[in-house]
């Protein structure tokens, strides 16, 4: 069995490349590795919010209402609306304004967080977050795979989405009969067989889980960027789209299990943001994991799968 | 006597065997007969407190839950000793 491993820093993450292959010899892993790293290397280039230069950073600022874009950028467009609907309006990349308002306008690379337990101690109501009644994700669509349409003023934020739709495209890259684990930032695409992926602890960083994944899995928390503003008060990067504030729920950190690390980042995302009762539903499907201010941790494990018996589902013989 | 108890413990033997044989019959399909029955809070396994106010676990501690199927894998001496890790993004 021949492997690659690599890991390095990327979309202000670190991000790792694992292949595994006992068909390709170690120098096309290594090609096939340098090729996934480049695509998320070219990904965290296109869709920062940092880089004024950056495709995403055009578009934004773009005041025409119809923008030609990267096939990046109109992936990512799309994933926004569906991750918009598919969340029932949680999951809304449009709170660009809104995130920048709560003191995260600059990249928060090589910053420390803050305190979560001092956050948690000074942090107002829990309640689960809910949608605005107007998010402008819902006014985005996509022509032609290269063109964007939005009212100007409305801006994306590449966020987690952007990190779960890089490592799916540059799974794209890896060829049959390679076993992979691309992370990029937390959000991972994994396949060609199962895989064991840690879940760590929001305070610690340790392993508190291991779940078994082939697909996607991706993490959402409040605890790696987080901060204390001017007035003492703690914010972080998850808000609340009806308030444009940090969503404090009652969880500190939601995993989820997908069929790929954009649906997981979409699932991860959604449950924290929906508090800890309605978690559950959210994370049924495929499993995932939960954790709470109070320290706790809940594994939901994935809806059974049922298979009926072999003679159930054979194809009649004709009569 | 002898003769009136055989015939019912023949009966008895042969519903053992229809019964054991579906039973199998529906673990080689794929389906747990437990399962069937589970009701379905039990799906969610709360894990036991640890050390660490934030931590279900001790730091370093294996998780102490198993869950079946893709949910997860107990660790203890697991195959792979550095995972791919999900955190918070």
């Amino acid at each position: 069995m021949n492997r690659a491993d690599e890991r390095f820093r990327c979309m202000g993450c670190d991000a790792r490349v694992r292949l595994e292959s006992p068909v390709l010899c170690a120098g096309e892993l290594a090609r096939v590795g340098a090729d996934v790293r480049a695509t998320l290397e070219d990904a965290d280039r296109r869709l920062t919010r940092f880089d004024p230069g950056s495709d995403l950073c055009r578009l934004n600022a773009d005041p025409r209402e119809v923008v030609p874009v990267s096939a990046l950028v109109a992936r990512l467009a799309r994933a926004a609306v569906w991750a918009g609907a598919a969340s029932g309006g949680l999951v809304d990349a449009t709170l660009t304004g809104e995130i920048e308002a709560a003191g995260y306008a600059a990249s928060r690379t090589g910053l420390e967080p803050g305190s979560l337990s001092d956050a948690v101690a000074r942090a107002p109501e829990r309640r689960p977050a809910r949608p605005r009644e107007r998010p402008g994700f819902a006014a985005i669509s996509v022509l032609d795979g290269d063109r964007v349409t939005r009212p100007p003023g409305v801006r994306l934020d590449s966020g987690g989405l952007g990190k779960g739709l890089a490592a799916d495209v540059a799974a794209d890259l890896v060829p049959s009969g390679v076993r992979y684990a691309i992370s990029a930032g937390g959000d991972l695409a994994v396949g060609g067989g199962d895989w064991e992926v840690a879940v760590t602890g929001a305070s610690s960083g340790a392993e508190v889980h291991r779940l078994r994944v082939r697909g996607g899995v991706a993490t959402s928390g409040v605890y790696e960027r987080l901060w204390r503003r001017a007035d003492g008060s703690y914010a972080h990067h998850l808000l609340d789209p009806a308030t444009g504030e940090p969503a404090w729920t009652g969880l500190v950190s939601a995993t989820a299990v997908a069929a790929s690390a954009l649906e997981a980042e979409v699932l991860a995302k959604t449950a924290l943001l929906s508090g800890p009762v309605a978690a559950h539903r959210v994370l049924r499907r495929g499993g995932g994991v939960l954790q709470h201010e109070d320290g706790r941790v809940e594994v939901i494990a994935p809806a059974p799968v049922v298979r009926l018996p072999a003679r159930a589902t054979a194809p009649r013989s004709a009569a | 006597m002898t003769v009136s108890l055989r015939r019912p413990l023949a009966v008895a033997a042969v519903l053992f065997v229809l019964i054991l044989a579906f039973l199998a019959g529906r673990v080689h399909a794929g389906t747990d007969p437990a399962q069937v029955t589970a009701p379905a809070a039990d799906a969610v396994q709360p894990a036991t407190p640890g050390t660490d106010p934030y931590d279900g676990f001790a730091p370093g501690a294996p998780p102490q839950d198993a869950v079946p199927e893709q949910g997860g894998v107990p660790s203890p001496g697991g195959q792979d000793l550095d995972p791919p890790v999900t955190q918070a993004s």
